[in-house]
């Protein structure tokens, strides 16, 4: 017995021992259960802001039966680069509002989100029409992420207080302005003040001397950075301060103003083309950087034609003395490989009035140059509905240049009509690549 | 008797003691908790923001115990026969008893200084670790029966199994031989960290065939601590075995571990504890279906292995070598969130005061909300979920991956766990001999090697699908999309539970140290002289390339290197055969830690500017006498360190990122007076008294480089801080202590201590002792004083009793009864630590208050044990 009493003793160690098993282990919770936002009072953003309008005072939204209570938006602006703060935009069919939130984050471009109503207050700030007081985690259901929003585009003497201003349709709207550039008094600046961090209001100009308020924060990222010398596209949230409005960025790579400035016009080949009209006026002659809009017969050239949204240069004679028409795009460097490819439509079709040349010796003058004609694109005809539009396909340029050229060249859209051949005609779209 | 499992000839009973032992391990080592907490009482990562504070949650009674021997009684029954020449002053030393054991709840330190001047060691190996300085008793805790006779010294002294340092060395003897034989059974409780402590000891000693064995465990749980919301569960195991091969030679082997999840306390202002209305008030735990759900949880275990060839080749020599091997985890977990409102509940947009002059009716509303509502005062963890579980969000190109598009509920809140874990081994050998009966040498040297991996892990997602490992302090600063990625080898990481993210690096620390001590007697004097060199390299290793730093983050940074050591000498003067007059000196360097030299080690390997050695001088003088009736110690003390680093980050949200403040030519003088006194005034009545008087002052003027987390740009190169006589903070600078104690002749004792802590003072943030501070301030505006004044906390008194009393039962079992009640009076408004915040508006010094910690109030301690 004397021998074994140790290790009977070490016995009594198991348990202790065996015990450590059981302790260390870390408590582990359960999921709770998750609370549900409810839905249903839906009212689009219009009818929302209308609201307002009703009663002329802040709308404080409560959860009573039958009350309006969800809005549905996509949020077309977000604070991730820190141009906004605490703010959001969002937008659906019929409008778009401010957000303000209760705290920052959470919400991302794109984002197609109901808004509980209930807790949160509809009323104007200086001029701006916003949800005030929402909080993302107990008034926001996202339903889905990557939706894109397509921006109105815009011209800057559209930003009036009719358009934009309070009770304006387009307030608070992604907006592309084109063929603007920012003030030559500015154009030495940054974007705002990264070190004091304060927030800076910039001018933004067309070549017709309108001008708006692109607005920065000092927070943002793109803060220090310079602002571009030229001019091009501008994409942004078109808001409203007082009696004007003010543009914010909600990406800094949607601000493209590379090309050359008003009055300057330095335009070398390019090596890729990409036109959407959408800078067109109705009505009014297409004047595009670079481009060649003139006629060799009759008194009229391409005018701008604006269709809801959608714009495009448009031939029109509507029965008048008869005219040749020619829209020539800049000079493109050939490098062996690009294709055309355009978008044409017809109105009230009696004849094909629409051909494509290209030219490698044209300078200005068309009458002194060679064309060629491009065959093979597929051009709105007589079978197509007025005003559809008809994409020509990819047309392969090298066929009809001489063979091995490694020079530049220019296409040309040329209408050709009169009082009896009056089918008017709409180019959109023309692609280089 | 035959055919019992537990019938084995005496012959077999070593290897089948292994084999018993080893199953005893394997399910022990097998435990999913690992790591371990400082208990040292001196700096850790704060829960939130990774920013250095003390640590509250670990002082209990077992830290002290195990620093500290226990109650003197138990160490005079214990301690006789320990090798203490005269020349060396032992555990036993009144002041020392005392003041680990009283002052220890009020954070005393003793002279003042950190643990990097406090060696620990078990059998002789030093344990503190190599990237910080600091050695953690917690390693052991729960191991009081095995390591509760640490052998310490104060001061500069002579030592037989190292150099030492300035501070107090400690050494652990956990050879199997030298554990008192016999078994020994307890249980407590109490009602501070844990509630309960179940231990369990088995000693064999040193037996006939030459084996000798020890086995301990020990559990240690509350659900609930002394502090709200803190919890504790904690297990313990160790074996030492010991095989004499003949009489020159004998090889030990020694593994233990700590294996301690708790649930950890967080500072808070004061205006949130007067709000909660209790100044134990935990901001870190919120309510999850009715129950209290911490979100700080540490979860350490790191085992540790060590095996021990013991070399007598003749009575007067002794060779001692070890290695040791360690591993485990350490770990403490913190929310995490991206994109979203701040959860904790007392960060300090959400306190009334913020609101006070703006929003007088707001901060009306907070107060009651504070006051009524859990959700509102602790964390609200179902509003974290309820977030977390509609956050629809789309990952673009994932992992790096062109289209790879990942749609799924994006967690915008987390739990993570933040790792610390090392891997260490380390050899070490001593060789001493008595030359002549006048005449000792002892040599020395060690090795080590460590590796702390730093990486985060998710440790819960809260109800969403996934968590994107972003940088959201650089996503804000950059128009570069990738700026935010932390490693750009992973771009657009998704990572889910037990994955790891925001930063994965290694930092490597390889130590070599060579050291000799000589000790003379004579007939009215000894003396000694020692001195050490040591060779000390580190680099950081980075696992992840992050964005803002592609070209500093990956990979093995440059290695920093630096040569160190010092001398020591002291002598002893023998007035008579029980007064001594001592004096002891030292100048040692110590190369900067890890820690104290990187900038931002989870962003990049940049080092702070001018790295050195830090230098220290350490002098004392003492009296000490042994009287029949009186013993006491006198002594005078002087310490001066210089070229110390200091180094913290906080997050400042104005710049919206971690900010790193590092001051280099940190100079510190204490000087200081240590009296301890013990008095028989008759067989059984003993009094006890101790004092300390400290001046413990920063005597530089630092420079500061203050650096962003998320840029190379540095806020702010060579600023000159003002701190010349600010005092040294988080500890009382002066304590006293003063007991009774009562021993019956039959077995029992009663006593009582009365304590007192003065010139408690927070360490000063040194950026608020700056010409940039004072900006355009002027010495009339009431600001200027605001910005420079030093905080100083109340004095404090507290007032503990004990009781003791043990049987005899058939001469062969002993039961004792221990009981301790601390802070009788219930003094909760002592407080003991804390820090002036970093984050400091100039003007509007109140915005960012100071966050205390209070000494616990009444709490007791009642063990029952029983020994055979």
């Amino acid at each position: 017995m004397q021998r074994i009493r140790p290790l009977n003793r070490s016995g009594l160690l198991a348990l202790p021992l065996l015990l450590v098993l059981a302790s260390g282990c870390k408590k582990e919770f359960d999921t709770p259960p998750v609370r549900t936002i409810p839905g249903g009072g839906v009212v689009t953003i219009a009818q929302l802001k209308a609201l307002y309008f009703n009663q002329l005072t802040p709308v404080h939204f409560s959860d009573t039966a039958g009350a309006v209570n969800t809005v549905y938006g996509v949020v077309t602006a977000d604070e991730q680069n820190g141009n906004l703060y605490k703010n959001l935009y969002i937008q659906d069919h019929t409008g778009a509002i401010a957000i303000r939130l209760l705290s920052s984050g959470g919400l991302y471009q794109g984002d197609s989100i109901r808004i509980y109503l209930p807790g949160t207050v509809l009323s104007p700030y200086n001029g701006l029409m916003q949800i005030d007081s929402v909080d993302v985690d107990n008034n926001v259901v996202k339903q889905a992420t990557g939706v894109t929003i397509t921006p109105r585009p815009t011209l800057i003497s559209e930003l009036t207080n009719a358009n934009f201003g309070l009770g304006g349709p387009y307030q608070s709207m992604l907006v592309k302005l084109s063929g603007v550039q920012f003030a030559a008094s500015d154009t030495g600046l940054t974007y705002a003040d990264p070190v004091t961090q304060q927030t800076l209001n910039r001018t933004l100009e067309d070549c017709n001397g309108n001008t708006t308020i692109v607005r920065n924060s000092g927070y943002a990222n793109f803060a220090g950075q310079n602002l571009p010398n030229g001019k091009g596209v501008f994409t942004g949230i078109a808001s409203w301060f007082g009696s004007a409005a003010q543009l914010y960025i909600r990406n800094i790579n949607e601000v493209q103003l590379n090309g050359p400035r008003c009055g300057e016009s330095t335009c070398d080949p390019v090596a890729t083309l990409s036109e959407d009209f959408s800078t067109v006026t109705n009505n009014i002659p297409v004047t595009l950087e670079c481009w060649t809009n003139t006629f060799t017969e009759g008194s009229v050239a391409w005018r701008g034609k604006v269709a809801d949204t959608d714009r495009s240069a448009e031939a029109r004679i509507s029965l008048g003395p008869a005219s040749t028409m020619w829209l020539i795009t800049p000079e493109i460097a050939f490098n062996g490989t690009q294709q055309l490819s355009f978008s044409s439509a017809k109105v009230n079709w009696v004849h094909d009035g629409l051909t494509v040349w290209v030219s490698t010796d044209f300078s200005g003058n068309v009458t002194a140059a060679t064309w060629t004609q491009v065959t093979g694109a597929s051009i709105a005809g007589q079978v197509d509905a007025d005003g559809a539009w008809v994409n020509s396909g990819p047309v392969t340029l090298a066929s009809f240049l001489p063979s091995g050229y490694s020079g530049n060249f220019v296409i040309a859209f040329k209408y050709q009509g009169d009082a009896a051949n009056s089918t008017t005609y709409r180019v959109d779209n023309v692609q280089v690549n | 008797m035959h055919g019992s499992p537990f019938t084995i000839p005496q012959r077999a009973a070593g290897p089948s003691y292994a084999i018993w032992l080893a199953l005893l391990f394997i399910p022990a080592l097998s435990l999913p908790v690992l790591a371990q907490t400082d208990s040292t009482g001196a700096v850790r990562r704060d829960s939130s923001l990774l920013m250095v504070v003390p640590d509250t949650s670990t002082i209990d009674q077992d830290i002290r115990a195990g620093s500290f021997t226990v109650g003197a009684s138990d160490l005079d029954a214990e301690i006789t026969g320990q090798d203490v020449s005269g020349i060396l002053r032992s555990s036993r030393d009144v002041f020392d008893a005392t003041a680990g054991y009283n002052f220890g709840a009020a954070r005393f330190r003793v002279r003042g200084l950190g643990g990097e001047f406090n060696p620990v060691s078990i059998n002789g190996i030093v344990m503190n670790d190599l990237e910080n300085g600091y050695a953690s008793w917690s390693l052991w805790g729960g191991l009081n029966d095995v390591t509760r006779w640490a052998e310490s010294r104060t001061g500069v002294s002579a030592s037989p199994y190292g150099f030492g340092s300035i501070g107090r060395w400690s050494n652990i003897d956990l050879r199997a031989s030298n554990l008192r034989k016999g078994t020994r059974l307890s249980y407590a409780s109490a009602n501070r960290t844990y509630r309960n402590r179940a231990m369990a000891t088995y000693n064999t000693g040193l037996m006939a065939n030459g084996w000798a064995f020890s086995l301990s465990g020990s559990l240690r749980w509350s659900d609930e601590g002394y502090v709200p919301g803190t919890f504790y569960n904690a297990g313990a195991y160790f074996l030492s075995a010991e095989k004499k091969i003949n009489d020159k030679h004998s090889i030990g082997f020694v593994g233990f571990g700590s294996p301690i999840v708790s649930g950890r306390q967080g500072l808070a202002v004061a205006e949130a504890q007067t709000l909660a209305g209790d100044h134990y008030y935990n901001p870190n735990w919120g309510w999850q279906d009715g129950k209290k759900r911490n979100a700080n949880v540490s979860n350490d275990h790191k085992p540790v292995f060590i095996l021990s060839h013991y070399f007598k080749p003749d009575e007067r020599t002794k060779w001692n070598t070890s290695v040791l091997y360690t591993f485990g985890r350490d770990g403490y977990t913190a929310l995490n969130w991206y994109d979203a409102p701040d959860p904790r509940p007392d960060y300090y947009r959400y306190l009334p005061s913020y609101y006070e002059e703006t929003a007088p009716w707001v901060a009306a509303q907070l107060t009651q909300a504070w006051q009524n509502d859990p959700n509102t005062s602790q964390i609200d963890w179902a509003q974290l979920y309820f977030a977390n579980g509609k956050n629809l969000y789309t990952v673009k190109d994932a992992e790096g991956i062109a289209g790879n598009d990942v749609t799924g509920m994006r967690s915008k809140y987390i739990v993570e766990d933040r790792r610390a874990d090392p891997t260490r081994i380390a050899a070490n050998s001593v060789w001493s001999r008595n030359i002549t009966d006048e005449l000792g040498l002892t040599v020395g040297g060690s090795y080590n090697s460590q590796k702390t991996r730093y990486f985060k892990v998710i440790d819960d997602l809260l109800g969403g699908d996934f968590w994107l490992d972003l940088d959201q302090f650089a996503a804000r600063d950059s128009d570069d999309p990738n700026a935010a990625q932390n490693d750009l080898n992973t771009p657009n990481h998704i990572v889910r539970v037990g994955d790891e993210f925001g930063y994965d690096y290694d930092i490597r620390t390889n130590q070599a140290n060579l050291f000799g001590q000589v000790d003379r007697k004579w007939r009215k004097v000894e003396g000694y002289f020692g001195a050490s060199v040591t060779s000390t390299v580190f680099w950081r290793d980075g696992h992840f390339r992050k964005a803002l730093f592609p070209d500093n983050s990956f990979g093995k940074s440059e290695k920093q290197s630096f040569l160190h050591g010092g001398v020591k000498a002291g002598a002893v003067y023998k007035i008579s055969g029980r007064e001594y007059i001592t004096a002891n000196a030292a100048f040692l360097s110590n190369a900067p830690t890890a820690r104290t030299a990187y900038l931002s080690p989870r962003t990049r390997d940049a080092v702070v500017d001018g790295l050195t050695t830090e230098k220290a001088f350490s002098g004392d003088i003492s009296y000490e006498a042994r009287m029949r009736r009186v013993k006491g110690r006198a002594t005078l003390y002087y310490v001066h360190t210089s070229d110390g680093i200091w180094s913290r980050s906080f997050y400042h949200d104005v710049y919206r990122t971690f900010v790193n403040y590092s001051m280099t030519g940190v100079s510190e003088d204490h000087l200081g007076l240590e009296l301890g006194a013990q008095i028989k005034v008759s067989p059984t009545l003993e009094a006890t008294a101790a004092y300390a008087e400290g001046q413990y002052v920063y005597s530089s003027r630092p420079t500061a480089t203050v650096t962003r987390d998320n840029s190379d740009t540095a806020l702010a190169v060579g600023r000159t801080v003002y701190w010349k006589n600010f005092r040294v903070g988080g500890m009382p600078q002066r304590a006293a202590s003063a007991g009774l104690r009562y021993n019956a002749p039959k077995y029992w004792s009663i006593g009582a201590n009365a304590n007192y802590f003065g010139n408690i003072y927070l360490d000063p943030n040194p950026d608020r002792r700056t010409a940039e501070a004072l900006g355009n301030l002027v010495v009339e505006d009431p600001q200027w004083n605001a910005l420079l004044e030093q905080t100083k906390l109340d004095d404090g008194f507290t007032v503990d009793l004990f009781f003791t009393k043990s049987w005899r039962v058939k001469h062969k079992y002993r039961i004792g009864l221990n009981l301790s009640v601390s802070n009788v009076l219930d003094n909760t408004d002592l407080v003991t630590g804390g820090y002036e915040q970093l984050r400091y508006v100039p003007k509007e010094i109140d915005k960012f208050p100071p966050k205390l910690s209070y000494m616990y109030g009444r709490t007791y301690y009642a063990m029952v044990t029983l020994s055979f």
